[in-house]
């Protein structure tokens, strides 16, 4: 029997690009997925104060090609602190739409003054994605504030007393 | 002897000016050199050394503001006599006309004025700081 190498070779040829194109040609047609959470502008640098609420404003898009189900939101955030999601996940998000998610973010009262990083997340079945910011936390009327108008007050009343009991003419 | 007596009141007028003008600028430098050294102090960490700086800065500023506001006082009790001597001499020797008397109002005036300077500034120096912490 004769082997026609001429065909064999272009039979090889073609099953070798049916090979190659294939895998390409079924990634092609796979369903982008991303899922995008940001804060509103503004909330970026907020400030708070220790021991009171301060809500920041969240937008979670969903610009891939297939719908998100069951996203939920957890926060990387400091010792002691609390923060709320409202709402606390998301069952099913459509592509090409977002929501928006009010954060309730309550520093302890312990917290010295000083900047924080947040880490916001949010994990769905099918991704995930991180997003942070960078809080202040100033001080309350502290102890120390106090001191000082306590101390400045003082010193007024003692010029008081040392001029009504020097200053006679 | 009486031109040597107008002369050495001149002269003690003089002098007392000098020092009051030392009195308060030295206080209100102090009180600001204070004040940004304290609100650096309290801007940056909260070690116990440097809460015991800044409360000695505090005294200090306290003791030498006690120290201007006295001499500042003394100052102008001690001015006001001397004018009071020197316009006596005037009235004896009939010139007081040439010496307006409410020169001595005047300068009570501008006396309490210093001192109100050097006290505010002791305050901001002592109270800034805190708020700032």
């Amino acid at each position: 029997m004769k082997i026609n190498w001429k065909f064999l070779s272009l039979l090889l040829l073609v099953v070798g690009l049916v090979l190659v194109a294939l895998p390409a040609q079924i990634s092609a047609q796979d369903n982008k997925i991303e899922l995008t959470l940001r804060l509103l502008p503004g909330h970026y640098y907020s400030e708070v104060t220790p021991g009171e609420s301060k809500t920041l404003y969240l937008e979670i898009e969903n610009s891939g090609d297939e719908a998100i189900t069951n996203i939920e939101f957890f926060s990387d955030k400091p010792e002691g602190w609390t923060v709320d999601f409202d709402p606390e996940n998301i069952d099913y998000l459509a592509a090409d739409s977002h929501q928006s998610i009010d954060v309730d973010v309550i520093a302890g009262k312990d917290t010295v003054k000083d900047d924080y990083t947040l880490t916001l997340i949010a994990e769905a079945d099918q991704t995930r994605t991180v997003t942070t910011t960078v809080l202040r936390v100033e001080d309350a009327f502290s102890l120390w504030r106090w001191i000082g108008l306590g101390v400045g007050a003082l010193v007024i009343v003692l010029f008081v007393v040392l001029y009504r009991r020097f200053g006679r003419e | 002897m009486i031109e040597r007596v107008h002369e050495h009141i001149t002269g003690e007028l003089k002098a007392n000016a000098h020092t009051d003008t030392i009195f308060a600028i030295t206080a209100i430098f102090l009180n600001l050199i204070i004040l940004g050294v304290n609100s650096a102090i309290s801007g940056s960490s909260r070690d116990t050394s440097q809460t015991i700086v800044m409360f000695t800065l505090v005294a200090l500023i306290i003791v030498v503001n006690f120290v201007a506001e006295l001499g500042l006082i003394r100052g102008r009790q001690m001015r006001k006599k001397l004018l009071s001597g020197l316009l006596k001499m005037y009235k004896d020797q009939e010139v007081e006309g040439y010496y307006d008397s409410s020169l001595l109002s005047d300068y009570t005036t501008r006396y309490n004025l210093f001192m109100l300077a050097v006290l505010f500034t002791g305050v901001t120096a002592i109270i800034i700081p805190f708020v700032l912490r």
